[in-house]
Order: structure tokens, then sequence, then C-alpha cells
């Protein structure tokens, strides 16, 4: 990929130096609310009638920007890529999945079990963590197609929206215009975190520390995509079954 | 116990050794995390004892009860009531200018309602809406909201609970409201007095 990089020696991940990362990345991401929508908001969209744009545009926005579980997601899925245009063509993929599914899944009301769609979004962030470090070719020999993917897990990402915001009971008033304006607060929050995320990106890419902990920070990343889907599944086997 | 291990380059295909190795060290740093920390704080399951330990497991069972609180729905403790169809209602609800008040139905969910109501020729502000069985004060659902002289149409109520009408009179003038109704309901009555300022 980039053949200025030299092969360092490294270490291997060791559990105390992954672990003490992965506390500090609860701790940042500890502010965030997972996936689901904060209690405050909840009384406002049990409430809400008749199109509400703006409201649910800066729903849309907050809940992309506070769910750690999509930005662990995009911070994969963007780790080695270096042109704005693959960054935006993926980001593209991302978003017609979610849209796809968020805006059918309401107005169809399909409803899945939350607790299953987040464990899925778990191993979204499993998936691009070893697709990062070339896994599935060191393993099979063969990788899934990434454009493939990004919008094959974008659908079960819209799910979890569509499928939250439905236990909400939003009102058949203005339902549409604010289902699509949820959607496109749900894109302009992507685009905030996404330039939050390049810009550490950008700076973390040019120091020789990115080059000793590329590998391990993708198994910090898959740690906590692994603590997702079992957090998630517990979920589902404790609530709901 | 930390190997100096050739970890791939970026880019570089990885040693299955070492992949394997990382795969592993992540599943069981999760399952790690899982049991000791995020299941007791969650659900206050606490098969080692860690949570008790690091002072989680009390506020796991309490997030669990309150999740599994929301889940029931209606709460177990409402005695069933008795809804009987083929009833007949006939209400009569005076306004003063500024004044609001409510007809309800108690209805089960999937009962259905035929009703009608005028006025006495001036336009009044409603909202046909229902609130859920047990539903904490303040939580409802709208299903129309108008100004209109009068509506007749048949309501299947979408979840247990009490249904109907606020109806609130911006006019300078009394307005009378008539309903007639017939369905199926445990009760069919004017709500006491208690103005929605929300609307």
């Amino acid at each position: 990929m980039n053949e200025g990089m030299s092969s360092g020696s490294w270490r291997q991940p060791s559990a105390w130096r992954c672990l003490i990362a992965f506390l500090l990345l609860l701790l940042v991401a500890g502010a965030a609310s997972a996936h689901g929508v904060a209690e405050s908001d909840k009384g406002f969209l049990e409430q809400a009638t008749g199109p509400q744009i703006g409201a649910f545009l800066y729903l849309g926005a907050k809940h992309m920007m506070t769910g750690y579980d999509h930005l662990l997601f995009l911070f994969g899925v963007i780790f080695f890529l270096y042109r704005m245009r693959q960054v935006a063509a993926y980001v593209t993929l991302f978003a017609i999945g979610h849209s796809t599914t968020l805006i059918s899944g309401v107005l169809m009301g399909t409803n899945i079990s939350s607790h299953l769609v987040d464990a899925v979004i778990g191993l979204s962030i499993v998936y691009k963590a070893l697709d990062n470090v070339r896994a599935f070719e060191a393993w099979f020999g063969w990788k899934p197609e990434p454009r493939i993917a990004v919008l094959f897990f974008g659908f079960f990402h819209g799910f979890g929206l569509a499928t939250k915001l439905q236990d909400l009971g939003l009102k058949q008033d203005g339902l549409l215009t604010n289902l699509i304006s949820f959607n496109l607060g749900v894109e302009i929050g992507q685009m905030l975190a996404l330039a939050a995320i390049l810009i550490v990106m950008d700076y973390w890419r040019q120091t020789r520390s990115f080059v000793r902990n590329a590998f391990r920070a993708n198994v910090v990343l898959m740690t906590a995509g692994f603590l997702l889907t079992g957090y998630q599944l517990a979920g589902y086997w404790v609530l709901e079954r | 116990m930390e190997e100096e291990i050739h970890a791939p380059a970026i880019g570089e295909l990885p040693n299955r050794k070492v992949l394997n190795k990382a795969t592993l060290v992540a599943a069981g740093m999760a399952a790690l995390l899982l049991v000791t920390v995020v299941l007791p704080a969650e659900y206050g399951i606490d098969k080692t004892g860690a949570g008790r330990l690091l002072g989680l497991t009390e506020m796991g069972r309490m997030k669990r009860a309150a999740a599994e609180n929301d889940r029931a729905t209606p709460p177990a403790k409402l005695p069933p009531l008795d809804y009987k169809a083929g009833q007949t209602g006939e209400l009569r609800v005076a306004l003063a200018p500024g004044e609001g008040r409510e007809v309800k139905a108690s209805m089960r969910a999937g009962g259905t309602m035929r009703y009608e109501w005028s006025t006495n020729d001036l336009p009044i502000h409603y909202e046909l809406h229902g609130e859920p069985r047990g539903a904490a004060k303040g939580v409802y659902t709208s299903y129309k909201i108008a100004v209109s002289k009068g509506e007749s149409g048949d309501f299947t109520a979408p979840m247990e609970g009490t249904q109907g009408w606020y109806w609130r009179n911006d006019t300078p003038m009394p307005v009378i409201v008539s309903v007639k109704a017939t369905g199926e309901w445990a009760k069919f009555e004017i709500v006491p007095l208690k103005p929605r300022p929300t609307n």
C-alpha cells in the first residue's frame, strides 16, 4: 500500500497494552451513549406530531456523533484510506446502505430485535479490523470485496436506526418528512464525525507511531467489536428471549 | 510474558501465527471484559464476583429491572377490565370560551367504536388521541388534530387504554359538543377537568 514505510519488528500486542488502550477508548466513548436515542429525546419523539425538520435533523446528527458503534466502524473503514476520493466513495456506499433500510424499515414497519442488529454492528467492527490487517487473505487467500461489505453493513446500521425510531412510536403525521430529515441529519453527523476522525488520523499517520501501532490499533478495534457483540447478544439473551 | 514477534508491516500479509494469536487475544480480552465488567454493570450477571468487587453488579441489577419493567406492557399489576361489545354512549360537553375537556372510552387493543360528534355550529379545536393503559402521566399518542364543527367515523384502538377526544373552545362563544358512540368499551365518560397546555 505504501512502499515508503519500513516493516518494523513489532511486539505482539501485549495483553496489558491492549487493555490500557481499550480502557482509554471506553473512557472517551463513555460520554457517548450507545446506539440508542437518549431518554430526554425520547420524550420529545413521543410527543412530536407533524413535520419537525430541524428537530429531526438535529437528532439524526446527534445520534451519529454520539453513537460509538458507528464511530468505531467509521474509524475502521477509513483507517487505511488516504485519498479523499476513496473516503468519499466508501462513505457514500455506507450512506446508501443505511438510508435504504432506515427509510424502508420504518415505512414498512419492519421490526427486528435491536439487540441482534447491534450484535451484527459489533461484528461489522470485527470484520473491518480483520480486513485492515489483511486477515482474510492470510487465512483464506481471498477477501470479501470491501465496497460490498461496507454497503452490506450499512444496511444493518440502518436497520438498527429504523428499529429504534419505531420503538419510540413515531406519528403518521409528517412521518416521511421527519424520516428524511433524520436521515439527512445522520449524514451531516457522519460528515462531522468523519472530519474529526480524519484530522486525528492524518496527524497520526505522519508519525512513526502509526507504523508501529497500526496492527495493534486494529487488534484493539477488533476487541471492541467482539465486546460490543457479546454485550448485545447478552442483552438479547437476558431481556428478549 | 511479552514476546518479540515480527509483526506485519502496514499492507503486508500477516503471518498466520501472529494473526491467530492477535485474534485470540482480542476475543479473549473481549470475553474477559464482558464477564467481569460489562455483564455485571449492564445486566447484573456476575458469575465471577468481579462485578461485586468493582461495585458494578447492583447498578446492573437496577438497569435490568428497569429494562424488564419497560418491556412488560401493560404492567402485570393492572386488573383486567370488563370490555363489553355493543354498547352505546351519548354525552354532551359545554365549553366556555378558552375551556377544554375530554371524552374518553376505555378500550382494549383492537376494540372498535363508531362515533359521531358535532357542535352547535361553531368550529372547535380537537385532538383525537389515546393513552396506553398504565402509562405515565402525559404520555399519549395523537391520531388527529384539527378544527371542525363535527366529525364521524370508525375507530380501532391501537393499544389498550383510554381513547377519545380533547376539545378546546377557541371561540368567544360557548360551544356545546354532542357525542354519540357505539362500540366495545369498559367505560365511556367525560374526563374530569384537566387542561392540556401542550396544545
